[in-house]
C-alpha cells in the first residue's frame, strides 16, 4: 500500500511521510556506528569501521572522520560515496565563508548551509536523498565547543553526546544514562570506547576496528582536530578496561 | 569635494563627513547625512558618485542585517569590512561601485577600530584616515596632533581643527559636517558642526 508513494521523493504519503528519506535512515541503520560526546574541554569523535584490512593504508586515508575546517570536523555513517559528496560541499561551503569574511565559519552555520543542501534532495528536483548521517564537531568562539547531528532529512540539533548508524538507539540511552555535564575529555573517550564496545556486534574489540579523533584547544589559542594513532588507540582501549592487555609474547 | 575622515580614540572611535549633496556647480542640500548606522555598534561613513554611495551603503547595510536576523549573532567590525571589501571587489571588473568608505564598530573583545575601504577594493585596517580633498588638510592635521588611546574631549577637538582647515584652506569647502561615534554603548550621531544652516520657509 505505500508502494505508490515510495519513488519519488518528492511526494508525501497519505500518512504525511516521506518514505525515501525514511529509506535512506534505514541504509544508515545497517552502517557502522560513530558517537560524539561533548566535553568541558574539547569534544570526542568515535567511529566503527566495518572495512577492515591488514592491506588498508589507515595513516593515509580515514573512514569514518574528516576534517572540514581547521576547526570543524564530522564522523560519518552511512553511504559512503554520498558522504563524499557532502563533505566535499562542506568544505567549500567553509572556504566560501572565509573568503567573504576572512573569519571561521560558525559551526552552527556550517551545519545550517549543509542541511539546507540536504533538505533539498527531499523536496525538488527527482533526485533520492544522501544516505548518510554526520556528527558534526568543532569549536568557535560564540559558543564554545559544539557537537551537532544531522540525519538526511535535512534536520539537525545540538547535543551534548549522540550516537548515529548501527544500534544508535541503544548507543543512544547508554550515553543517556552514563553522561555528565562537566565531562572532562579523558572521561569522554573512556565513555565513548565504553559504549561502542557494548553496542558493536563485534566480539571482541581491537584498535583497528575503531577510529578515535577529538577537537580540542591547544595552549596557544588555536583548535585542534587529532585522529588517534592505532598504537595510542590500543592503550586507551586497555585502560579503559574495553580489552584485556595483550600477554607478553617472548 | 566631499571629505569624510575618521579615527580611533580611547575606547571609542569617530567618523566625521561633509554633509553637502553637490552637482556640478549646484549645491542640492547641505545636511546630507553620508554616515550611516550599518548596525547597533558599527558605523559606515561613505563618500563617492551619487547613487553608488546610497545604493552600496543601503546594500552591505541591509546584508549585514541579514546576517545578524539568520544567525542571531552580529558580524564582527573586521567581517563586515572583509565582506565590503569582498563585494567592491567582485563588482570591480564588472560594475563597480565608485564609492569610498571608512568603517568603524566596537567589538566587546577587540575595542574600537576603524578600516579604510577605498572603491577599488582596497582594504586596510588603520588608526586614522580620511578621504576627498579634505584629506589632505585632515591627514596633516592628525600626523600632528594624533596619538594613540585619545580622549573623546581631544579627538573631538582634533577633528574640529581638521574642520576649521577644511573651511579655511579648500576652494570650494563644504560648509557643514556631522560626527558620529561608536563606543561600547553603541553606534549614534554625536554632534553637527553648521556654518551655513539651510534657511526655513519664510513666513508669507
Amino acid at each position: 500500500m505505500s508502494r505508490r508513494y515510495d519513488s519519488r521523493t518528492t511526494i508525501f504519503s497519505p500518512e504525511g511521510r516521506l518514505y525515501q528519506v525514511e529509506y535512506a535512515m534505514e541504509a544508515i541503520g545497517n552502517a557502522g556506528s560513530a558517537i560524539g560526546i561533548l566535553a568541558t574541554d574539547g569534544v570526542v569523535l568515535v567511529g566503527e569501521k566495518k572495512v577492515t584490512s591488514k592491506l588498508l593504508q589507515t595513516s593515509k586515508s580515514t573512514e569514518k572522520m574528516y576534517k572540514i575546517d581547521d576547526h570543524l570536523a564530522c564522523a560519518v555513517a552511512g553511504i559512503m560515496s554520498d558522504a563524499n559528496i557532502l563533505i566535499n560541499t562542506a568544505r567549500v561551503q567553509a572556504q566560501r565563508y572565509t573568503f567573504s569574511y576572512q573569519e571561521p565559519m560558525p559551526v552552527e552555520q556550517l551545519v545550517q548551509s549543509l542541511c539546507d543542501t540536504k533538505q533539498g534532495y527531499t523536496q525538488f528536483g527527482g533526485l533520492r536523498p544522501f544516505g548518510v548521517s554526520f556528527l558534526f564537531a568543532g569549536w568557535d568562539k560564540n559558543f564554545g565547543f559544539q557537537l551537532y547531528m544531522s540525519d538526511p532529512s535535512g534536520n539537525y540539533g545540538g547535543w551534548k553526546a549522540a550516537a548515529i548508524g548501527a544500534n544508535n538507539q541503544a548507543a543512544q540511552s547508554m550515553l543517556k544514562q552514563d553522561y555528565k555535564e562537566d565531562i572532562t575529555r579523558e572521561e569522554a573517550v573512556a565513555l565513548a570506547l565504553k559504549v561502542l564496545s557494548k553496542t558493536m556486534d563485534s566480539t571482541s574489540l581491537t584498535a583497528e576496528k575503531l577510529e578515535l579523533a577529538e577537537i580540542f584547544l591547544l595552549p596557544s589559542g588555536d583548535v585542534k582536530y587529532q585522529v588517534c594513532l592505532p598504537e595510542a588507540l590500543s592503550k586507551l582501549l586497555v585502560k579503559s578496561g574495553v580489552t584485556q592487555p595483550t600477554p607478553e609474547s617472548s | 569635494m566631499e571629505c569624510v575622515f575618521g579615527l580611533v580614540g580611547d575606547g571609542f572611535a569617530l567618523i566625521a563627513a561633509d554633509t553637502s549633496a553637490v552637482h556640478s556647480i549646484l549645491v542640492h542640500k547641505s545636511n546630507e547625512d553620508k554616515v550611516m548606522i550599518l548596525d547597533s555598534h558599527k558605523l559606515l561613513g561613505a563618500s563617492g558618485e551619487g547613487g553608488d554611495r546610497v545604493q552600496f551603503t543601503e546594500f552591505i547595510q541591509k546584508n549585514v542585517h541579514l546576517y545578524q536576523f539568520r544567525n542571531g549573532i552580529p558580524l564582527t567590525t573586521a567581517a563586515a569590512a572583509n565582506f565590503t571589501r569582498g563585494e567592491l571587489a567582485i563588482a570591480l571588473r564588472k560594475n563597480p561601485n565608485f564609492v569610498n568608505i571608512l568603517l568603524a564598530g566596537y567589538d566587546k573583545d577587540i575595542g574600537p577600530s576603524l578600516y579604510y575601504i577605498d572603491y577599488i577594493a582596497t582594504l586596510h585596517k588603520i588608526e586614522k584616515g580620511a578621504f576627498g580633498y579634505g584629506s589632505y588638510f585632515a591627514l596633516s592635521m592628525m600626523d600632528r596632533h594624533y596619538h594613540s588611546g585619545m580622549s573623546l574631549e581631544e579627538a573631538i577637538d582634533l577633528v574640529d581643527k581638521c574642520i576649521m582647515e577644511i573651511r579655511s584652506r579648500l576652494v570650494v569647502a563644504p560648509p557643514n559636517f556631522v560626527i558620529k561615534i561608536v563606543d561600547k554603548d553603541g553606534a549614534r550621531e554625536y554632534a553637527w558642526r553648521e556654518s551655513v544652516k539651510d534657511a526655513g520657509v519664510a513666513a508669507a
